[in-house]
């Protein structure tokens, strides 16, 4: 049975700057790939140069990784790249970075051994918490991702601190896994007189891949900031704190965002009806315009009622606050191209729905020229360029973001009571849509979702089952179930695949003679997935794992073959302790059954992969 | 009291008229509609129904759950879920043994091994390739004689219908280890299809790009439908089509009859539904029993929107079905997708939902049974066509004098284009002349001769001035018939069609430029939107009486919309007359021309935005707007409050 829980929300409709990087050709015939955003700058953690000097507690080391079993326990190797934190008695100071911050935005990760505790200071002064959090249900303003109160000396005990915010929801992985964080920061402003007339503002916070803070205002330092007063600065350094136990952090990266904004000016269009049908961008030159005008909006619905049959040449200045590289996006039904000083910078040509193209330019201070080529055929139209730059934040340039900008929907959540609960829908994975998914939830509280095509293990997670708002709510217009919380995703696998050797590359390009055939319903309620492989079956189970709290998996087959089945991939693959391998620092995987793998290395990337062997069934469990 | 003459008088006509109205048949003494109990906690969005041989109704949801209903037929049912998780089934059969269900990635089977009344094995018979559009739905199975099965796989809509996986937009025959033989293609969005008694499979089609009117297509083997999305796949092995998707032009202003006639390949349908006048987005294909009241062998189609279910009777002339619907019986409580008979065959069950679209009967979901009271309705049971004319029969037998009456009848003939564009206008419509009527001996029959025919046109024949013996007029009075053969024999009725257009209305209270003088630019711009399931974006606007509007209607949705203002309580008025506008309700843009009607845009299609300029009322107060397309009326509406104006 089933329990469906709805409540109205208010969703705001993301504004996504798109999925995928798009690869087009220069012109010199070259491929080159726009990105989907402008490149954060990384901090260099081949040495310790991007940090102010501190006690010897920090070093930069080469791998880590912590068994999770043992308290504060971290294992380091040499090299760089990662950032790690020892502290002893002596040794225990924070350590600051060698740049000053404004507004920012952050990307790390991060590693928790067991029972430690950090945080990330902005500005040495306001912090995000980090700590193991791991299954903790009743989340305070001390736990991992919480915004940390501030502190009152001079307040009754009890009301000392005040101000700290605990995360929407528990994120934290276990301890000695690597964890992300996300965050848009904004410094308090001051006006010339060094008032201040903004708090400082934590716009967003996601924790591996979760929202669980927005737009959270700081009136002042929190508890513990290292500096010697409660002044608060336009700018100055981020501070890892050190005093609290081991931690680790790698892929640091950041933008810093000033107050300069592209802008245009002096926009001349020209607009024209044109016959249709209208397959591509005309050669304005050959036509007559019918309108010549002057506009400081470009919004090709305003300057014409017409829909059918229209183009717009817009030409103008671009006036460019900072040199360097500047990304636009442009959207538009149907075609258009965007040329900045008589290059083409998007071609976004050709009859099409709502359309998005980007271009990558460098460009130096000052005025530019630019020029907007626009048609419509019929049915839609619209028209929308939206740009990032130099410290300057992803924003509008000029048009009009072309649908509704809210929506009310019902928030419609599946979990299960006594019995699993199964979905099927399509689901996104690393950046694409799987269409032939089914998701199990269990009444024990661990779930996951799992390609049928391939008999592939896509993303796994705990607590809430299923968000099927995107299905079930009007149209269902995207068909996708999303996780109701934090989810791991998995390597990409098939069920199963003919290796001649035990080294011999493991293909993922599904075998013909490898069939989906469904599923079955066992005892318990839970699917068993079924594949035919010429005249054997393969019979593939998940369910939730007592042991660790995790997921584990029983594969077998009813005959012999030279089939083998991997089970994990990643850079590095090795044991925390006797039991337990790290996959990457991702998740945790635990060998059950008589069955035992093989841990390989394949063309520099390692595996756990197991024969398929009659009577011998494949088990095995993973935790995070 | 004081009662006043004038007052007594208006009374007692009103009795009369009420008591005369009463006297009119109503669809409901006919066939009585019950709706089935369903448990609080069950979203019934019916996808599929079929019995099982238990007698047993399965249904399969739009949520992927098959429900069983133990026994259908009393009046509070055990339900039993027999299976979940699938995705979106729009289909089910039983069939030796098993459920099968087409999800849309793959046709299931569904086997319950142990007797408990809930499956064990989810069998994948075969699967489908998906894009990962929401409108790539899969329909069916139906069952071949043979034992295969046919199922029928939907276009995705990214503004336009687009095949952009394997067989999107085709009818393919499944055997039941799996093998797929493609039928036939050129569907856009195949939601019902039927067998015959003669083994002949029909479609229905909802109106759409390339598709000018909802209709019906007999599919042979081979054939192409009209939207060539699917013939992307025409060079894929085992496809019985040779048509390219470039081979299609329509640049020439043909309709798909004239297209069939130049186009080897092509097949124009064998009825017509007329967008709006019969439905709005055809279903589900069902067959009368003698059970059923005196219609035998005729089909029954569902119509989502409508909320109905139209009476369909096709006959076969020099080989090619054409044939006529009529309104049949309306009122169901939410969009009809389903239509099975039960295993005694004297009931139908009728499995609705309107999630995302919106229909007239407002449930979310319902499923209903129908049965036949018994009673004879007095209808036209069959229009066929002669050499000369049609042949009208009747129910009961027809009144001589208003039978041999030219003015009980009105025929009038046009045609739909073919083109890509989403649905088509009434082209070429005519008025045709009646030169003979003959009435036959049992007063059954009537033959009215025509002026000329038109070959491909479809034909709305009425007769609101027929009675019966009782001095009745008809339940239904119309019905369309769509000529694509004429008997051998025939006359020199023939004739080419004229070409001749109607230009679109010009309305007044559609002010497009704004107005040079009287209307202050600076007063009020308001922008208004959609939202899918038949929504505005927005149900309360604002404005001070009096005040210049300029009001910008964003169609963002993916039919077509219009915006209308009326006066006070005057929606529903305004709404209803939108849908008896008949043949001329596109050229309208379904705009009644009524004072209560404010100001409005025209109909747009997706993604199509218009601003109209208008001045507010003067009356403060609660004036609704609405969008009268046929079926949306009810449910796509708002406010618009007309505050005082501040007096200072």
């Amino acid at each position: 049975m089933k329990k469906i829980r709805i409540n109205v929300t208010l969703l705001f409709l993301l504004i996504l700057w798109g999925c995928a990087p798009s690869i087009v050709e220069d012109l010199k015939g070259h491929e080159s790939v726009i990105p989907n955003v402008l490149p954060f700058k990384a901090l260099k953690l081949s040495d310790m140069s991007e940090f102010q000097s501190t006690t010897q507690n920090w070093s930069m080391m080469g791998k880590v990784h912590s068994d999770f079993t043992q308290e504060l326990h971290i294992k380091t190797k040499q090299g760089t790249g990662i950032l790690v934190n020892q502290p002893t008695s002596e040794n225990r100071d924070p350590i600051f970075s060698t740049f000053e911050h404004g507004d920012i935005e952050l990307d790390l990760e991060f590693m928790m051994p067991k029972g430690s505790n950090s945080g990330i200071y902005f500005q040495s002064r306001y912090e995000i918490q980090l700590l193991d959090s791991w299954d903790v249900n009743n989340l305070t303003s001390q736990d991992c991702g919480s915004i940390y109160e501030r502190w009152d000396d001079q307040k009754p005990e009890g009301q000392q601190g005040y101000e700290g915010h605990a995360p929407k929801k528990n994120v934290s992985k276990a301890p000695g896994l690597w964890q992300h964080l996300h965050i848009k920061f904004k410094a308090p402003k001051f006006d010339s007189l060094g008032n201040k007339i903004a708090d400082a503002l934590f716009e967003e916070v996601s924790h591996n891949g979760i929202l669980i803070h927005e737009n959270i205002t700081v009136t002042g330092p929190t508890r513990a900031a290292f500096i010697s007063d409660q002044l608060e600065l336009p700018k100055a350094a981020l501070m890892l704190q050190g005093d609290h136990g081991p931690v680790a952090f790698r892929n640091i990266k950041y933008k810093l965002y000033g107050t300069d904004t592209l802008s245009t000016s002096n926009i001349e269009y020209q607009y024209f009806e044109v016959p249709m049908p209208i397959t591509s961008l005309p050669h304005f030159d050959t036509l007559f315009p019918k309108v010549t005008d002057y506009t400081k909006k470009i919004d090709v619905n305003q300057l014409s009622q017409r829909r059918d049959g229209v183009a717009f040449k817009f030409t103008g200045n671009l006036n460019v606050p900072i040199s360097g590289d500047y990304l636009f996006d442009l959207l538009s039904d149907d075609g258009s191209a965007l040329f900045i000083d008589q290059k083409q910078i998007i071609n976004n040509d050709g009859k099409h729905d709502f359309e998005s193209k980007k271009g990558l330019v460098n460009l130096k201070r000052g005025a530019h020229a630019f020029q907007i080529n626009y048609f419509n055929n019929t049915w839609g139209k619209g028209l929308w360029l939206k740009y990032e730059g130099p410290e300057q934040e992803l924003r509008t340039l000029q048009g009009l973001y072309p649908y509704p900008l809210n929506n009310t929907k019902k928030d419609l959540h599946i979990d299960p009571i006594k019995t699993p609960e199964m979905i099927r829908s399509f689901v996104n994975y690393k950046d694409e849509k799987r269409t032939h998914v089914i998701s199990v939830g269990d009444p024990q509280g661990v779930h996951y979702s799992y390609d049928l095509t391939r008999g592939s293990l896509l993303k796994v997670w705990k607590g809430g089952f299923a968000d099927v708002t995107e299905m079930w709510e009007g149209r269902g217009i995207d068909q996708l179930l999303m996780p109701q919380e934090m989810s791991v995703e998995l390597n990409d696998h098939i069920i199963a695949s003919p290796l001649t050797n035990e080294a011999s590359p493991y293909s993922l390009k599904i075998n013909n003679d490898i069939t989906p055939q469904g599923y079955r319903i066992d005892d318990n309620k839970r699917p068993i997935f079924i594949y035919t492989y010429q005249n054997l079956t393969l019979e593939d189970l998940y369910q939730p794992s007592a042991l660790t709290n995790g997921l584990q998996r029983t594969l077998s087959i009813n005959g012999e073959s030279n089939l083998y089945s991997r089970a994990a991939r990643a850079e590095h693959i090795e044991k925390v302790n006797a039991e337990f391998y790290t996959v990457g620092g991702y998740y945790y995987f635990k060998n059950i059954g008589e069955s035992q793998p093989i841990l390989r290395k394949v063309d520099g990337v390692m595996e756990l992969i197991y024969p398929l062997e009659k009577d011998k069934k494949i088990v095995y469990s993973i935790f995070w | 009291m004081n009662i006043s003459t004038p007052f007594l008088a208006t009374l007692i006509v009103s009795l009369f008229y009420y008591d005369n109205a009463y006297s009119q048949q109503r669809e409901s003494d006919y066939y009585q509609i019950n709706q089935i109990y369903v448990p609080e906690e069950i979203s019934l969005e019916v996808g599929g129904l079929a019995f099982n041989d238990k007698g047993q109704l399965g249904v399969s949801t739009r949520r992927g759950e098959i429900w069983l209903i133990l026994n259908p037929e009393k009046p509070k049912s055990e339900y039993i879920r027999f299976a979940h998780g699938l995705h979106e089934p729009l289909g089910l059969l039983y069939h030796d043994g098993a459920f099968y269900s087409n999800q849309r990635g793959e046709l299931t089977q569904l086997i319950d091994q142990d007797g408990d009344n809930q499956a064990d094995i989810y069998k994948t018979v075969t699967k489908w390739d998906l894009n990962g559009n929401y409108h790539e739905y899969s329909y069916g199975p139906v069952l071949l004689p043979d034992g295969q099965m046919l199922v029928t796989l939907n276009l995705g809509w990214v503004g336009y219908g687009e095949s952009a996986s394997k067989w999107r937009g085709w009818m393919l025959k499944v055997s039941e280890d799996g093998q797929v033989t493609p039928y036939a293609t050129g569907l856009r969005s195949p939601a019902g299809f039927g067998i015959n008694a003669q083994g002949d499979v029909f479609y229905t089609e909802n109106q759409g790009d390339w598709v000018g009117s909802g209709r019906m297509t007999h599919l042979e083997l081979g054939d192409f439908a009209g939207n060539p999305a699917g013939l992307r796949w025409s060079s894929e092995k085992g496809s019985p089509i040779s048509l390219k998707v470039n081979d299609i032009d329509d640049t020439r202003n043909l309709s798909l009859y004239e297209y069939q006639n130049e186009l080897k390949g092509v097949k124009a349908p064998s009825v017509w539904f007329p967008h709006t006048l019969m439905g709005i987005s055809t279903s589900d294909i069902n067959f009368f029993s003698k059970e059923m009241g005196p219609f035998e062998g005729q089909m029954m189609v569902g119509d989502q929107g409508h909320s109905k279910i139209m009476r369909v009777f096709q006959e076969k002339v020099n080989g090619v079905y054409q044939g006529v619907c009529f309104p049949f019986r309306e009122g169901f409580s939410s969009g009809v997708l389903r239509i099975v008979n039960n295993p005694k065959n004297d009931a139908i069950y009728v499995g609705q939902t309107n999630r995302g679209w919106g229909s007239t009967g407002q449930s979310s979901f319902a499923l209903e049974r129908m049965s036949w009271t018994g009673k004879i309705p007095f209808e036209i049971k069959t229009i066929k066509v002669h050499p000369e004319g049609f042949s009208l029969e009747f129910t009961q037998p027809i009144d001589a004098a208003s039978a041999q009456s030219l003015s009980s009848y009105q025929i009038t003939d046009f045609t739909y284009s073919y083109h890509h564009f989403y649905g088509s206008d009434v082209q070429n419509k005519e008025r045709r002349n009646i030169t003979d009527i003959s009435l036959s001996e049992d007063g059954m029959n009537v033959l009215l001769k025509l002026d000329q025919f038109r070959k491909g046109y479809i034909y709305e024949i009425k007769a609101p001035g027929i009675l019966n013996q009782l001095g009745q007029t008809l339940l239904h009075d119309f019905g369309y018939y769509t000529l694509n053969e004429i008997p051998v024999g025939t006359s020199n009725l023939v004739k080419d069609p004229s070409s001749s257009k109607k230009a679109k209305r010009t309305s007044l209270k559609r002010i497009t430029e704004q107005p040079e003088t009287g209307f202050n630019p600076m007063d009020v711009a308001l922008e208004i939107g959609t939202a899918p399931g038949l929504k505005f974006d927005q149900s309360n606007l604002t404005v001070v009486a009096g005040s210049s509007v300029k009001l910008t209607f964003n169609n963002t949705d993916d039919m077509p919309h219009n915006f209308v203002l009326v006066a006070k309580n005057k929606a529903d008025e305004v709404g209803i007359a939108a849908t008896k506008l008949g043949l001329d309700g596109a050229a309208l843009s379904f705009v009644p021309e009524i004072d209560a009607v404010i100001a409005h845009t025209n109909l747009l299609a997706p993604h199509e935005i218009e601003s109209i300029y208008f001045t507010a009322p003067e009356v403060p107060g609660a004036y609704p707007f609405l969008c009268t397309f046929p079926g949306h009326y009810l449910t796509m509406r708002g406010v618009l409050t007309v505050t005082a104006k501040s007096v200072l």
